[in-house]
């Protein structure tokens, strides 16, 4: 049986255990250098610098984690604000996109041409309305996880989610007159 | 735009297909490169008390060893905290430290997890 994410936080809160908080990065790598790859535009070596960051300052701040809520959505939080520190420091203005999010896999054609219309689709929304979606589809986050991720009220988080898969939906009907 | 052969999609198939489309990323070294950037071990907690302490006592032992009274300890004593509560070095000291410590702070604010609510689907 697998050990639960709070008996390793307590390991590691408790004793320094480094292993187990090894054990914690390896549960939670991938969601949060996704998140942070979807904010980053796609840019995986950026992302997972500020991903590394992201951990090493969960580490930090692991004492004071009260473990109210799940700690991905913890992890959620420090990497967002990470992204906007980083992003304020850059100033460049990164335009937010889905890429990398369809562009790890290598499906069958059908699936190509899908995923292709889908990134196309995704990228006409706007960047919080991609923050929404990500977090909430490819992230399996509910609307008050979301809302205190991003710092948005939970009527916001539901109105950028319904506007997206409105226009979602019109968008892949308009590419494809069958739908 | 191209358009590619879907079929009708109902929300239910638009949902699943966005679902889907977030494959997880392969470990390949991450977590150990975050392991290697922690910072190092911190010190057992009886070294950050016992060092200093031992210093202490063996600082006493040479002044008294070395014809040094009391007296003369608690003048010398008297003559620091005066120069270092003088206000020409207090104040600045004081909004040195103040800046430093909210710099340090200010872009690396850690949230607590209370903010973050239970799922609740």
């Amino acid at each position: 049986m697998s050990v639960s994410d709070s008996d390793l936080i307590a390991r590691v809160v408790g004793r320094d255990d480094r292993a187990a908080f090894g054990e914690l990065v390896h549960r939670h790598q991938s969601a949060v250098r996704r998140f942070l790859r979807h904010l980053n535009g796609g840019d995986a070596a950026q992302a997972d610098d500020l991903a590394q960051d992201t951990f090493v300052q969960a580490y930090r701040g692991l004492p004071l984690y009260r473990g109210e809520g799940q700690f991905a959505t913890w992890l959620f939080g420090i990497a967002h604000n990470h992204y906007r520190n980083q992003r304020r420091r850059d100033r460049r203005g990164t335009n937010l996109t889905a890429a990398s999010e369809f562009e790890t896999a290598a499906p069958p054609t059908r699936a190509v041409e899908l995923s292709q219309d889908l990134r196309q689709a995704l990228n006409q929304l706007s960047p919080d309305e991609q923050t929404a979606v990500h977090l909430f589809y490819q992230q399996g986050l509910t609307h008050p996880e979301i809302a205190a991720i991003v710092g948005w009220p939970l009527g916001t988080v539901k109105t950028h989610l319904a506007r997206a898969k409105e226009r979602l939906r019109s968008l892949l009907r308009a590419w494809n007159p069958q739908i | 735009m191209e358009s590619s052969n879907l079929t009708p999609q109902p929300d239910a198939n638009l949902d699943a297909i966005l679902r889907a489309a977030g494959a997880p990323l392969a470990d390949d070294g991450f977590s150990q490169r975050v392991l290697a950037a922690l910072p190092a071990p911190a010190l057992p907690r009886w070294i950050t008390w016992g060092v200093p302490m031992t210093g202490a006592l063996i600082g006493l032992g040479w002044v008294l060893n070395h014809g040094a009274s009391v007296a003369d300890g608690t003048k010398a004593l008297q003559t620091l905290t005066a120069a270092a509560t003088a206000p020409g070095i207090l104040i600045p000291g004081a909004v040195i430290l103040a800046a430093v410590v909210w710099l340090s702070n200010a872009d690396d604010a850690i949230p607590d997890g209370s903010a973050a609510v239970p799922p609740a689907r």
